[in-house]
């Protein structure tokens, strides 16, 4: 097996960072009007159907399994500056809005860490509507003119976590993707955060993941268990480039459960 | 779960349903023939397996099937509700079962088997299957009977068809020998051999005519010679005499009758000279002579080489026919001999037929015994109803065990945390189980009481159904 650093760190063909990675967090070169405090916070709607593991079931084997999660991910922080992750699947419905929405509800720690959230699919957004949140304008707004970011993002509670959502293309998504505003959003919100979160459409039947690939320190792949075919996995590693890759997650899988369990009842008295 | 606890319960009442039936069965044998099969080939070229088939299926004859059922007076029930003539017959055959016993049937040489018949009634089981057995017996020996009869009658038929047709292909080669003797292969030596023969001959021949036609023209310069010696005898005679004188007369007589040998000679004719009317002087008849020996001898060669010639030709073509005629001679050949061979055969079967057909009129060839009377059938064939219902029920769950394992052999998706450290080398393999809010819990909880209380409902009915299917 690799090591974490050397995954991270750029090779010769790797998108890791290309064009980003030189601002460092602290250079302040993005929206320095930028201030998180002033931002609105929105809470999640009654008819919210989203399920975020720490909130509903914090001692479960879930909860404990994205505890497992954010902590290699900060291990893998502390030693390579990993920062920015993209969470993508090879194929729809695989639960990657799920497993972003979790993970950064995780990584902020009820509010100790600033996490940010972008729904970067901008083909078929669902979290507005899952969180039951009015539909607002987001990232496809900003891609397209909204010069200032402040107007778009929000706090969201009980999550604890900034949130962009992706708001409503008028031009081709994929193609808005490509563009150099990205680059710029993810300079302005660089330094205000400490972990940026990204969910993005499926990578096989799309070609939006691997732009957004090209903003991140490394990807997340979701697999769902019992469902997406090994092949296609693969397919989508092939890709991304497997250098970009920091892991895969096996969404849904069945046998966590049982073998949390047994030591569930005796750690959570 | 629920599916299979309701297609068992399905199966389960089908189970309970059916009524009590009862087997009887007969147990035979095939016996082998009397007398040694390599004496006599058996008339019935079926070995005992392909008998039981060919009886099988008479048994099985609709029209039998319907005495039977008459005569037994079966399927009174189903009778009375109108059933077709068709549907009984299918059902009392779908009743009637023959088996072999013996694992050596591929020997085809010795043969237990059983015929066994399943009906509601135990006795009418038995009566049906004793009738059967009896009605195999008896038929086996009808159908070879029949079979060695008939083979008999139809060899005899071929026979005489066969000798016909060789009959028919010796007068064809008689004919084809006495018309094309000459021009056969074996006669082609020969052939030869008097053609050069008749060469030489012709050569001779037409040297010898050569020879005489010098002679012939020798012979007239010779009497023309000798008509101009007589003139001029003629004329120094005439200086002395009248031309009344009878010497005179004389050399006039002989020169014109020299003149006529010349004409003659001149014509070749083979036809006899004029006859002189006064004896021949010695000059003319030395002439004559030798004119009509010529004459003979021009005639008789002129005839040799005529007939020479016309010989040699039909040996020249008997010569160039002998391939042709070799060949359809061959064609001829071979057909004569195939039908010979067909004729003998037919007549070494015919005996065989007419001696096995002595052997199966006398019984003494393959036939069926009967081993074991049919029994009365004491209690209700088949799988015990209790049993089959578990089988039912078995059969449903080993579906369901064997779909889930078709699927699981075209699934190719992942499943374990250690599936995916296997397959790729990230530092980073995490699996989450599914979510689940409070709600989603109560309402697992809730599935797993209702299955319960199904298969409890599904164990119950099976008991109750079981209980009440004993009783009666
Ligand atoms: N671990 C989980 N436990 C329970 N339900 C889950 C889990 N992961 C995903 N789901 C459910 O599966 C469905 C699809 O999930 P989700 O929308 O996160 O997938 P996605 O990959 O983002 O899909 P899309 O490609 O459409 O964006 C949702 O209904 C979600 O609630
Ligand atoms: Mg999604």
């Amino acid at each position: 097996m690799r090591g974490a650093d050397e995954l991270v760190t750029n090779g010769p063909d790797s998108l890791v960072g290309i064009g980003v990675t030189t601002e460092s967090p602290a250079s302040g070169q993005g929206d320095s009007a930028l201030d998180l405090s002033t931002l609105r916070t929105v809470e999640f709607g009654p008819r919210s159907k989203v399920k975020v593991a720490t909130l509903i079931d914090p001692r479960g084997a879930a909860s404990d399994r994205f505890r497992l999660l954010r902590m290699k991910l900060r291990h893998l922080s502390e030693k390579t500056g990993l920062r920015r992750l993209l969470i993508t699947s090879a194929l729809p419905q695989d639960g990657k809005t799920t497993i972003a929405l979790n993970l950064a509800t995780t990584l902020a720690e009820q509010g100790a860490r600033k996490v940010l959230l972008i729904e970067a699919d901008l083909h078929h957004p669902t979290l507005s509507d899952r969180l039951d949140l009015e539909p607002k304008p987001g990232l496809a707004e900003y891609l397209e003119s909204t010069p200032s970011i402040s107007g778009l993002l929000k706090r969201l509670t009980p999550a604890q976590i900034y949130l962009l959502s992706s708001g409503f293309a008028k031009t081709n998504p994929t193609e808005l993707l490509q563009s150099a505003r990205l680059t710029e959003l993810l300079a302005a919100v660089n330094s205000k955060f400490d972990w940026i979160v990204i969910d993005s459409p499926p990578a096989l039947p799309l070609t939006d993941a691997l732009s957004l690939a090209r903003h991140v320190d490394g990807v997340l792949l979701v697999a769902r268990a019992d469902v997406t075919p090994r092949e296609a996995v693969d397919e989508a590693i092939q890709r991304l480039g497997p250098a970009n890759i920091l892991g895969v997650l096996l969404n849904g899988a069945s046998n966590v459960d049982r073998l949390y369990s047994r030591y569930s009842r005796y750690y959570n008295r | 779960m629920v599916t299979a606890f309701l297609a068992s319960l399905a199966g389960v009442t089908v189970v309970s349903q059916i009524r009590p039936k009862y087997m009887a069965q007969a147990v035979l044998t095939a016996t082998q023939p009397v007398i040694s099969q390599r004496l006599v080939t058996p008339a019935s070229s079926t070995g005992a397996a392909e008998a039981f088939q060919l009886l099988t299926r008479q048994l099985l004859s609709k029209r039998r099937l319907i005495e039977i059922i008459l005569k037994f007076d079966l399927y009174k029930r189903e009778r009375l509700r109108g059933a077709s003539t068709d549907a009984l017959v299918e059902a009392l055959r779908s009743n009637i079962e023959v088996e072999t016993l013996d694992p050596v049937r591929a020997r085809g040489d010795f043969n237990t088997f059983t015929i066994s018949f399943t009906g509601d009634d135990p006795k009418a089981a038995q009566a049906v299957a004793s009738e059967l057995a009896g009605l195999f017996i008896h038929e086996n020996v009808k159908t070879r009977e029949a079979q060695a009869l008939s083979t008999t009658e139809f060899l005899t038929d071929e026979l005489e068809s066969a000798r016909t047709r060789l009959r028919a292909l010796e007068a064809q080669l008689r004919d084809f020998k006495t018309k094309f003797g000459g021009e056969l292969p074996e006669q082609q030596m020969i052939n030869l051999q008097s053609m050069s023969e008749i060469r030489t001959q012709l050569q001779n021949t037409l040297s010898a005519l050569a020879q005489t036609r010098q002679q012939r023209g020798a012979i007239e310069n010779a009497i023309a010679a000798s008509i101009l010696r007589l003139q001029f005898e003629k004329t120094e005679l005439l200086k002395k005499l009248t031309s009344r004188h009878p010497s005179v007369l004389a050399k006039d007589q002989e020169a014109a009758k020299l003149q006529i040998l010349m004409d003659w000679i001149r014509a070749g004719t083979a036809e006899p000279a004029p006859a002189s009317t006064t004896p021949d002087e010695p000059g003319v008849s030395q002439f004559r002579s030798q004119v009509i020996t010529t004459l003979a001898a021009l005639d008789r060669l002129t005839r040799d080489e005529g007939r020479l010639t016309a010989e040699m030709s039909r040996y020249q073509s008997q010569i160039s026919n002998t391939p042709v005629r070799e060949q359809q001679l061959a064609t001829l050949m071979r057909e004569y001999d195939q039908s010979k061979q067909q004729y003998a055969d037919l007549v070494g079967r015919q005996m065989q037929s007419r001696l096995a057909s002595n052997v199966e009129q006398n019984q003494q060839g393959q036939q069926f015994r009967l081993v074991e009377e049919p029994a009365l059938p004491r209690a209700p064939a088949g799988i015990p109803r209790s049993r089959m219902g578990l089988a039912v029920a078995g059969g449903s769950i080993i579906l369901g065990l064997a779909g889930a394992f078709v699927r699981n052999m075209a699934d190719t998706s992942l499943h374990t945390e250690r599936e995916l450290r296997r397959a790729w080398p990230f530092p980073l393999v995490v699996a989450i189980p599914t979510l689940k809010s409070p709600e989603d819990r109560r309402r697992e909880i809730g599935g797993y009481v209702l299955e319960s209380l199904a298969a409890f409902t599904m164990a119950a009915v099976v008991f109750a159904v079981h209980a009440y299917t004993r009783a009666k």
